[in-house]
């Protein structure tokens, strides 16, 4: 009993300390804001009513509003077809749909650039707010066609068939299955928005102003901390709002389950499947394959680019960025599993709903209140070497880590625990002999997804990178400001191809690792 | 008639320690009552008990108490003489209790093969030549052919036969079991009834078994305890519960 206790405690102690340094910094950027001179903060907070900061405000809030829109209209198309319908291909289709939001959004900027300048479209469309929208959903979709496809396998069958037995299926649709998934449109609208509204580098590659880049401008151009830090709060203000209606979803639903039936599932049977799959095979061929060839062909283009050329300039920010999103991978993953087993085991689940609000904070923001935060003479080791980026990947990532490990820790049946108890097995023991294989798969695939969003992730990196330390996200957005085009292009193919090969690593990995027949059973 | 029962009830107490004891026990989850102040003694060894109740009424509880997987708020709970459970503190802990618990999901781990399921157990306790002892239970059992396959390549039956020896091999003085045999059809129903028993009689067990089924609890037990809103309405045989003064049983049973 003793050991458990101190089990608990250590753990606990643990996941205390490493939620502190990731909510602390934003504790004290709200501090620092509300406890600094009345005029100032008032004269911060007025400052966004100004013509340029409106607009910028303006603009973040129309581009939130149609992506959010396009995207919960589009996932939920897609979430239809390639989960609910018996679409052909579908496995497949659902990989591709889920590619550009796994990318670098630069890349898929990068690479639509190239598309609208071969296409000859004027410059005034291309750097645009329809643009922003446009590539912002084509990045959203799958998120939310991910978010809706869970809502619809938690549906049970016997809901469907019992509408069924009065009326039509689409009868039944409309007011059965369509309100049952109102908790998951509602949460996919809500995480797109919050997401579209702290993007960083679309708006900012095709120069459109937008409330998040007003407030790097002021961080990093004019050196203005405390209107930065004011506007950050203003934005995670709205952020938050928006969010706490619907956390218990968030936190509660099952997203990634993996295997576990949990309930019997009704499939719908297209009368005319050729109309829908063409559809979908056009939609998926022009979001996601024209761009990647044209980012190849862009780069080929110029007879004297080598991919090894750019390969080898790249070299050390990809070894850097390679190293640093595998540390943080592990860490996220490691404090993943501590965080969603003192859940399950305590009933903890106010830690998830801190995870949630902290996922929900814009990156820049994440980024200002880390350098608020940790730029200090006590905390400077931190600032000044790559542990601030570690920190910066959890504050991001945690929450997603913990929903993965955490829907499937509570898939397994207490019972098979308890019957391990009744046999004398430890804690320990009933933890590698049971739970972990049970669990291993989702560690794997939570591990490999913080990975590639570490990869990627721009906007808080940009602001906190240490001196000395090459990341490629940085590399590849600091340099599209001077260098040529095709070599922008270059340098965001071999990003992409970098991407695409963890990925490969990924299902190759649990191709090789968990396929045995005992999981498909479950 | 209750006078009658308690006589007999006195009488066996006295000639030895009883298999199980309640006193006083109260369960709360959260601030509902789940059983109230319940007192009970089980007197007679290698028997058949069920215990029988609504959905909700505290049946499965009552098994977990016994087994140790949930803590008591007050009273206490004694096997065979030894205090076990005493407010909220667990005096002996699960694996120690000398029980053995079939769960209603049966809990087969999915990523053993049925020789490991069985093996499990053995291995905590490091029982010498725990290889032999598996071999005999599963010969026993007749699912010897069946000991490299993963549980979910069983029928339903085979999986039954599979919680049973893994529990059995074990060679516990309780066996409990809550309502295992929910889901299976009436044929292999019948099959499993007709093997529980015989263990009864010939591996020495005192079977405590839930089930909400009086017709199941009727045909199987040598004693039954009913339970009803977390309180404990009637404890005695099958035969004398017919003619039992309880409104709410008379129903139960559909006398």
């Amino acid at each position: 009993m003793g050991k458990t206790i101190n089990i608990k405690t250590i753990l606990l102690l643990v996941a205390g300390l490493f939620s502190a340094a990731i909510v602390l910094p934003l504790g004290a950027l709200l501090f620092g804001t509300i406890s600094g001179q009345a005029s100032e903060v008032v004269n911060n907070i007025t400052s966004i009513f100004h013509g340029d900061v409106l607009q910028s405000i303006g603009n973040s809030l129309i581009i939130s509003t149609a992506v959010s829109i396009l995207s919960v209209l589009l996932g939920c198309c897609f979430a239809f077809l390639f989960s609910k319908a018996n679409l052909p291909f579908s496995k497949a289709l659902r990989l591709l749909l889920l590619l550009p939001f796994l990318l670098p959004s630069y890349v898929i900027c990068v690479a639509w650039n190239d598309v609208w300048l071969f296409a000859d479209v004027h410059r005034n469309l291309i750097y645009s707010l329809p643009a922003v929208v446009f590539i912002l959903t084509t990045i959203y979709t799958p998120l939310a066609a991910f978010i809706i496809q869970a809502g619809l396998k938690n549906i049970n069958a016997g809901m469907e068939e019992a509408g069924m037995m009065i009326t039509s299926y689409k009868e039944v649709f409309i007011k059965i299955v369509l309100p049952l998934l109102r908790p998951a449109l509602f949460s996919s609208f809500i995480l797109i928005f919050i997401l579209s509204l702290s993007e960083f580098a679309v708006p900012s590659f095709l120069s459109v102003p937008v409330f998040v880049t007003e407030i790097f401008t002021q961080f990093s151009a004019f050196y203005n901390y405390s209107l930065a830090a004011t506007q950050s709060l203003i934005l995670t203000a709205i952020c938050l709002l928006l969010l706490f209606p619907e956390r218990k979803f968030l936190t509660n639903e099952y997203f990634f389950p993996f295997g576990k039936k949990a309930f019997r599932f009704r499939m719908y049977e297209l009368r005319n499947k050729s109309v829908p799959l063409v559809l979908a095979m056009l939609y998926l061929f022009f979001t996601v394959l024209v761009p990647v060839a044209f980012l190849a062909f862009q780069t080929f283009s110029v007879a004297k680019t080598s991919l090894l050329d750019i390969v080898i300039m790249l070299l050390p920010s990809l070894k850097d960025s390679l190293l640093i999103a595998v540390a943080g991978a592990f860490i996220v993953t490691l404090f993943g599993f501590i965080f969603s087993w003192l859940t399950a085991q305590y009933k903890l689940k106010f830690l998830q709903t801190i995870l949630l609000f902290v996922f929900a904070v814009p990156a820049i923001v994440t980024g200002v209140s880390l350098i608020f935060f940790y730029n200090t003479p006590s905390l400077s080791f931190i600032y000044s070497s790559i542990l601030i980026i570690l920190i910066a990947f959890s504050t991001r990532f945690l929450f997603i880590a913990v929903k993965i490990i955490s829907d499937n820790l509570r898939q397994i049946p207490v019972s098979y625990t308890e019957a391990a108890k009744m046999m004398g097995a430890r804690s320990f023991y009933i933890f590698r002999k049971i739970s972990l294989p049970l669990l291993g798969e989702a560690l794997f695939t939570s591990f490999f997804i913080i990975l590639i969003f570490c990869l990627n992730e721009l906007s808080t990196v940009i602001m906190v990178y240490p001196p000395g330390t090459s990341l490629l996200p940085v590399t590849i957005f600091t340099r599209t400001a001077n260098a040529p085009q095709h070599i922008v292009s270059g340098m965001s193919l071999v990003a992409l191809m970098f991407t695409l090969v963890i990925l490969l690593c990924m299902l190759f990995g649990k191709k090789v690792l968990f396929n045995q027949q005992w999981r498909e059973s479950r | 008639m209750y006078a009658f029962w308690k006589k007999g009830f006195i009488q066996s107490t006295m000639e030895r320690e009883p298999v199980i004891q309640f006193r006083n026990c109260t369960k709360l989850f959260d601030s509902k009552t789940i059983l109230r102040n319940i007192s009970l003694e089980v007197n007679e060894e290698n028997s058949f008990t069920s215990i029988l109740g609504k959905s909700g009424s505290g049946k499965t509880t009552l098994l977990r108490l016994i087994a140790g997987l949930e803590k008591l708020n007050e009273g206490s709970i004694h096997i065979k003489g030894k205090i076990v459970s005493e407010g909220s503190k667990i005096i002996v802990p699960p694996h120690e209790r000398n029980v053995g618990f079939i769960f209603q999901d049966l809990a087969l781990w999915p990523h053993f093969t049925v020789y490991q399921n069985i093996e499990f157990g053995l291995k905590q306790k490091k029982i010498a030549g725990y290889k032999s002892i598996i071999m005999q239970t599963m010969n026993e059992f007749g699912i010897t052919d069946l000991k490299d396959n993963f549980t979910h390549q069983l029928s339903g039956g085979q999986q039954q036969l599979v919680a049973l020896a893994r529990s059995m091999v074990l060679q516990p003085e309780i066996l409990l079991m809550d309502e295992p045999l929910a889901n299976l059809d009436v044929k292999l129903k019948t099959q499993m009834r007709k093997l529980i028993k015989q263990l009864v009689k010939e591996k020495k067990v005192s079977i405590f078994y839930v089930t909400h089924d009086h017709k199941e609890a009727m045909e199987m037990s040598d004693k039954m305890i009913v339970v009803n809103e977390g309180a404990i309405t009637y404890y005695g045989t099958p035969e004398q519960s017919i003619y039992f003064d309880s409104t709410f049983l008379k129903e139960f049973i559909e006398v």
